[in-house]
């Protein structure tokens, strides 16, 4: 339907094309904006400009940063002889959340798969190796265990394993704090295969 | 696992139809186009949430309707299960198990094992390679979902290694891609465990078919599947990835040049063989439809080893299979655990009516789309 301003019907449109959010829930969104004080939309809208004008990418480990190199590569206290290996930027906040992870990071920003064009190229691959000097001793690739992220570890471990660097992948397996009987079977066998020695 | 109840509404030309069944056979006998295919059909659909006619749920529908909804109750190791199912065009499909919404879909497989004996079956005999695959296929998926999970998968990377050799055959001076050799190695792990599992699973059915065949053919013939992976494979696990990797290497220079994949499971054939010769090739159309039961009957073994369930069995114009003699046979071999729905026609009615006296059973007469319970 046509709205009487041709401006809410921009917004609209605007916020329906976010991923999650279809025209109603942007309906929903733009008729509360419009009996918010002015002073809290400008802030909106000023929070989302600064999204492009301030947030860059870490040339060191291509993490979002407003400061380049990001604070995780600029922090002394880090133990610079681990690179962790992840898919997306998000992917470091999981590892962060752990609060165990005192290494640092890179992220290669997609995984390897030809039939959406994605090659070695387009990821931030010759930005790892051109990292690995002397003072790095280790590897955790951390991808997902999807067939795309497998294949990109695979890659990694092929450029990686002649250069004489420790390399780990990740384990894959049950969830702490699920029990067992609700895991679902590709997991528990997964689980299984990757089993430790006591 | 028993179907206790079923209710279907405006499928195909079943406007409204409520049925109870028996623990053990169930038969729906009546004239062609009245509905006694559509009847297997749905309970099929609630059992997999797909049909095994049509791919497209839309066909399911009434012409002049917009939506179909089943219902049934089934009765799974003494626990009471209600699952109902519905399409509409602006919905799409919806499945809820006891009132609760099921996604994605494929969780529903090996849940509610069925099994479906039709016409159409016979292209798994005389038909070309890709029809037995997919019989062992729907098998082991049933069976089991690490099965499923490694089937889907393998089938990912196929989809991704066959991108790259067609991006190779279509520049041939880039004879090199950076990626081949990772999906290469991917669809070797993968279709390792895709073959492993089908060799066992022909193993396992090779022990029930024999004494099965013999059974329902009235003969003292061997039957017997041969499994012939594309890639060879041997006990040794590590032995065996070197044979699927010998073989890809020799492989390459025509894969690349024919742009797709040319080695792997989805190549693998199985072979029927009676007293040794092969049946595609020389078997009678006696002995197909003999090989075609008795695998069946091995199926539903199979299954109800593997998930400890008894399947359905849906056994449609069972008469035109088989003659007389042998039907009974095959409905002693299916008899044993599983509930069977069985469909005939008016004329089968008449011939079984002496043999059909059992007391577990119900009989359904099936006119127009509605049925009349008879005997």
């Amino acid at each position: 339907m046509r709205y009487s301003s041709q401006t809410v019907e921009r917004a609209i449109h605007e916020l329906s094309k976010l991923p999650g959010i279809g025209r109603k829930s942007a309906q929903r969104t733009v008729f509360y904006l419009l009996k918010t004080e002015a002073s809290e939309v400008e802030a909106l809208a000023g929070a989302l400009s600064d999204l492009k004008t301030k947030v860059r990418y870490c040339s060191v480990c291509y993490n979002i940063t407003e400061a380049d190199p990001c604070p995780i590569c600029s922090n002394e206290e880090r133990d610079r002889s681990v690179i962790c290996v992840v898919e997306e930027p998000n992917d470091i906040i999981a590892f962060e959340r752990t609060g165990e992870y005192r290494g640092l990071y890179h992220v290669l920003g997609g995984v390897l798969s030809p039939l959406d064009g994605i090659s070695p190229d387009d990821l931030h691959i010759k930005a790892l190796l051109a990292r690995l000097d002397e003072t790095v001793e280790e590897i955790i690739i951390a991808t997902n265990p999807s067939t795309e992220g497998e294949a990109t570890a695979l890659y990694l471990t092929k450029l990686i394993k002649p250069m004489q660097i420790k390399l780990t992948r990740i384990a894959r397996g049950i969830p702490v704090g699920a029990d067992l009987e609700y895991a679902d079977e590709i997991t528990l066998t997964r689980a299984l295969e990757g089993r430790i020695n006591l | 696992m028993i179907l206790k109840s079923l209710h279907i509404h405006a499928f195909r030309n079943l406007s409204d139809l409520k049925l109870e069944f028996d623990r053990q056979k169930n038969y729906f006998f009546g004239d062609n186009g009245q509905g006694k295919t559509n009847i297997l059909e749905s309970i099929y659909c609630l059992c997999l949430a797909r049909s095994f006619k049509s791919r497209d749920d839309s066909d399911l529908i009434p012409l002049q309707g917009d939506q179909y909804y089943l219902e049934g109750w089934f009765d799974r190791n003494d626990l009471d299960i209600k699952n109902a199912l519905s399409y509409s065009k602006k919905e799409g499909k919806v499945y809820k198990s006891n009132n609760k919404r099921l996604l994605p879909l494929s969780r529903l497989i090996g849940q509610f094992p069925v099994i479906i004996l039709s016409a159409d079956d016979h292209s798994i005999t005389n038909g070309p390679p890709a029809q037995r695959r997919r019989f062992f296929n729907i098998l082991l998926c049933q069976c089991s979902t690490v099965y499923l999970q490694h089937l889907k998968e393998y089938e990912k990377i196929l989809k991704q290694r066959n991108f790259i050799l067609s991006q190779i055959s279509k520049h041939p001076s880039r004879n090199h891609h950076p990626q081949l050799e990772v999906w290469t190695e991917q669809l070797i792990q993968k279709g390792y465990l895709l073959n492993m599992a089908r060799h066992k699973a022909v193993e396992e059915i090779n022990e029930y078919i024999k004494p099965y065949y013999r059974q329902i053919s009235l003969s003292r013939a061997d039957f017997r599947i041969a499994y012939r992976p594309d890639v060879e494979i041997c006990p040794d696990r590590e032995k065996s990835i070197a044979n699927f990797r010998t073989k890809c290497e020799n492989y390459y220079a025509k894969e690349k040049f024919q742009g797709t994949s040319l080695i792997g499971p989805q190549r693998d054939e199985f072979v029927f063989y009676i007293d040794n010769k092969d049946l595609r090739r020389y078997g009678s159309r006696g002995e197909h439809k003999s090989a075609l039961v008795s695998l069946k009957a091995a199926e539903a073994n199979l299954l109800q080893k593997r998930t400890s369930m008894s399947p359905i069995l849906l056994l449609d114009d069972l008469y035109s299979e088989l003659d007389i003699e042998r039907v009974k046979e095959a409905l002693v071999l299916f008899s044993s655990s599983s509930q069977m729905f069985i469909t005939g026609t008016t004329f089968d009615l008449n011939v079984m009516k002496n043999e059909i006296n059992d007391q577990r059973q119900k009989v359904y007469i099936v006119k127009e789309g509605k049925t009349v319970v008879s005997v």
